[in-house]
């Protein structure tokens, strides 16, 4: 199982540096630099974290709503140029609101995921005739998101529970054998269980809860749960404090993984056994330096159960 | 003596843009500038971020990156994060774009000038930390915050040629990239210090740098290649700039539409001597480094050097920079 850790949310370059660093030589297999809605554009910070790190560095999510897909080929050619091949790229169509809020819009649902498989074909392409390897996973929630992945080189489920996730790789049955399976849930590590989610774990956790499609929704009986949320959102343009707070702790730890270091290991190891080989430890773990350490230190330290 | 800068484009090898980079300092470079052709080559704020991590202590902004072709909330948070990782060494250069390119894009602006103009506003309000609602012909922002803790300040030049846009970046901006030749600078140049005057600035509060296409006709320089940037800056060129020059309008437009026909290359044949002194700045490096000092004597703060890079372009380039530090 490789552990990615998402970097560059609410930090500066500094702190996500330092964060890298940290996580880096603690065996943090890959980090990831968080793109749009973060503050800080993540192929140009990607430079810094290459020169400053050993890691494999894991770029996304990045929308080809918001970059073409010739950009986004420049991006990682030019730092595959100058760094080397070790550079994994997430595609995936991005948060509709923040999106709309600089004048993204998803267009007609109808072919969004066409479009956004069209767009990996391209840069899938352009990457192959420049003769530039970069693994291409696909951010997933929905079926037919999720089948369209089988396209790319994994897909990274924006699933945290092992049911959900259990009926995501149904869809993925028949899939290539070296084809990479992840999920990039929000993180959260205390050091006991009684420890209550923090604000930022729950407002991270309810962007994917309220996410969710109607499919995914019906599929696992969450309609009565999030449909006046969502409503909400839609009506404000954004998800607001009180729509968080209205919502149980424990359905957002659905979304979510919160917990001791002992747990995420124990999680880590299930999800082995469901045949997940990547784990992106979202926000907000990246501003949680002791959850970091407490986890890679578990990790090293029970090395024979991961 | 006005300061000397480096010159790169986005549609240069890697291995070219990092030696620049890494003699940067050695060569007594104020700032190494980006321009970014679009969809070519590297993409131009991994390259920024590359040239300030290899060059140290030198300046880098790109002159241009077009507004026309990204939104205006990546470019930003590419210069925020730019900004930080260079300690405040970085100039967002903006314009809107070649003709050429538009085109290309399909992308039509019934209002350039005030196209930009928004640009600027937008993005010192969104480095000041402000929600920006803002719907117009190319920006569609509703409540958007970069939810920064404190302010930022980045300087924004503009790279601009006709009278309107140099008007505006005397009235707002922290500098201009001004390309073109030397009676046409002495005109731009005055435009601003009117622009800036009326605004209640002074003139010396805006920067300019001038960029010219440079060709050492030394160290194995090809001359076919500087006609074919020539070419490009010909058909980029608006009708407002021509008209400020002394210039054969049939020999610009013959090399206007075989470029709007067959590409940079088809203007080639048509690019004369006189276009290219005109319009570049070429010779042996005593020469030009006496049009930079010319350049510099009409108000420019800094002359940048390069592109295009031909021949023994490294070694021109250093004896170029050497010619300089000499004569200061």
């Amino acid at each position: 199982m490789q552990w990615g850790l998402g970097v560059n949310v609410m930090q500066s370059v500094d702190e996500t540096i330092r964060t890298s660093i940290m996580a880096d030589k603690g065996g943090m297999d890959k980090l990831w630099i968080i793109d749009f809605p973060s503050q800080r554009h993540a192929f140009a910070l990607s430079t810094r974290i290459a020169v400053e790190t050993k890691a494999r560095i894991g770029i996304g999510l990045i929308s080809p709503l918001l970059y073409r897909p010739n950009q986004i080929v420049q991006a990682i050619e030019t730092l595959v140029k100058n760094f080397g091949e070790r550079f994994e790229l997430l595609i995936g169509v991005g948060d509709r609101q923040q999106l709309r809020k600089i004048g993204v819009e998803y267009g007609k649902s109808e072919t969004l995921v066409s479009r956004i498989i069209e767009s990996v074909r391209k840069i899938k392409s352009l990457l192959s005739e420049k003769d530039i390897i970069c693994p291409i996973w696909l951010g997933a929630q929905g079926p037919k998101m999720i089948k369209a992945s089988l396209e790319t080189d994994g897909v990274l489920l924006n699933y945290t529970e092992p049911s959900m996730i259990e009926w995501a790789l149904q869809i993925l049955e028949k899939r290539p054998q070296d084809f990479g399976i992840g999920v990039f849930p929000p993180t959260s590590i205390v050091v006991n269980s009684q420890i209550t989610p923090s604000n930022d774990f729950k407002f991270a956790a309810a962007i994917v809860a309220l996410g969710i499609s109607s499919t995914v929704s019906k599929q696992f009986n969450l309609d009565s749960i999030i449909t006046s949320s969502k409503v909400s959102i839609k009506k404000k343009g954004k998800l607001t404090q009180s729509v968080v707070e209205s919502l149980d702790e424990r359905f957002l730890c659905r979304f979510g993984l919160h917990g001791t270091s002992e747990y995420v290991l124990e999680y880590s190891h299930e999800l082995t056994t469901m045949g997940v080989d990547n784990i992106v430890f979202g926000p907000p773990l990246n501003q949680m330096v002791k959850g970091i350490k407490s986890i890679l230190r578990k990790r090293v330290h029970n090395s024979d159960k991961t | 003596m006005m300061k000397a800068s480096i010159g790169i484009t986005t549609n240069m090898k890697v291995s070219s843009t990092n030696w620049l980079a890494e003699n940067a300092e050695r060569l007594g470079a104020e700032s190494i500038w980006i321009g970014e052709d679009i969809d070519l080559g590297q993409e131009p704020f991994v390259l920024a971020s590359t040239s300030l991590l290899k060059s140290n202590r030198v300046r880098v902004g790109t002159g241009i990156v077009p507004v026309s072709v990204h939104n205006i909330v990546t470019l930003a948070r590419a210069a925020l994060t730019l900004n930080e990782i260079s300690n405040g060494q970085f100039i967002l250069g903006i314009g809107i774009g070649g003709i050429q390119d538009l085109t290309k894009y399909g992308i039509q602006l019934k209002k350039p000038v005030t196209a930009l103009k928004e640009a600027i506003s937008i993005l010192r309000s969104l480095w000041k930390g402000e929600t920006v609602t803002a719907d117009t012909e190319l920006f569609h922002l509703t409540d958007y915050s970069l939810r920064l803790n404190e302010p930022v300040d980045i300087p924004i030049y503009l790279g601009v040629r006709g009278p309107q846009m140099l008007k505006l970046a005397g009235e707002f901006a922290d500098g201009v990239i001004l390309s073109g030749p030397i009676d046409y600078l002495k005109h731009a140049m005055s435009i601003i210090d009117k622009a800036a005057q009326d605004a209640n600035r002074h003139p010396n509060e805006i920067d300019r740098v001038a960029w010219s296409a440079t060709i050492p006709t030394f160290q194995g320089g090809k001359e076919k290649l500087a006609k074919k940037v020539v070419s490009i800056i010909v058909a980029d060129t608006p009708e407002k700039v021509l008209d400020m020059l002394s210039v054969d309008r049939e020999k610009i437009e013959r090399i206007r539409t075989a470029v709007a026909k067959s590409g940079p290359s088809g203007g080639i044949p048509f690019v004369d001597d006189e276009i290219l002194d005109m319009f570049a700045v070429s010779g042996t490096k005593e020469h030009m480094v006496d049009i930079f000092e010319s350049i510099g004597k009409l108000g420019a703060s800094e002359v940048v050097v390069g592109p295009p890079f031909s021949g023994q372009w490294r070694e021109a380039v250093i004896e170029i920079f050497e010619e300089i530090q000499a004569r200061m």
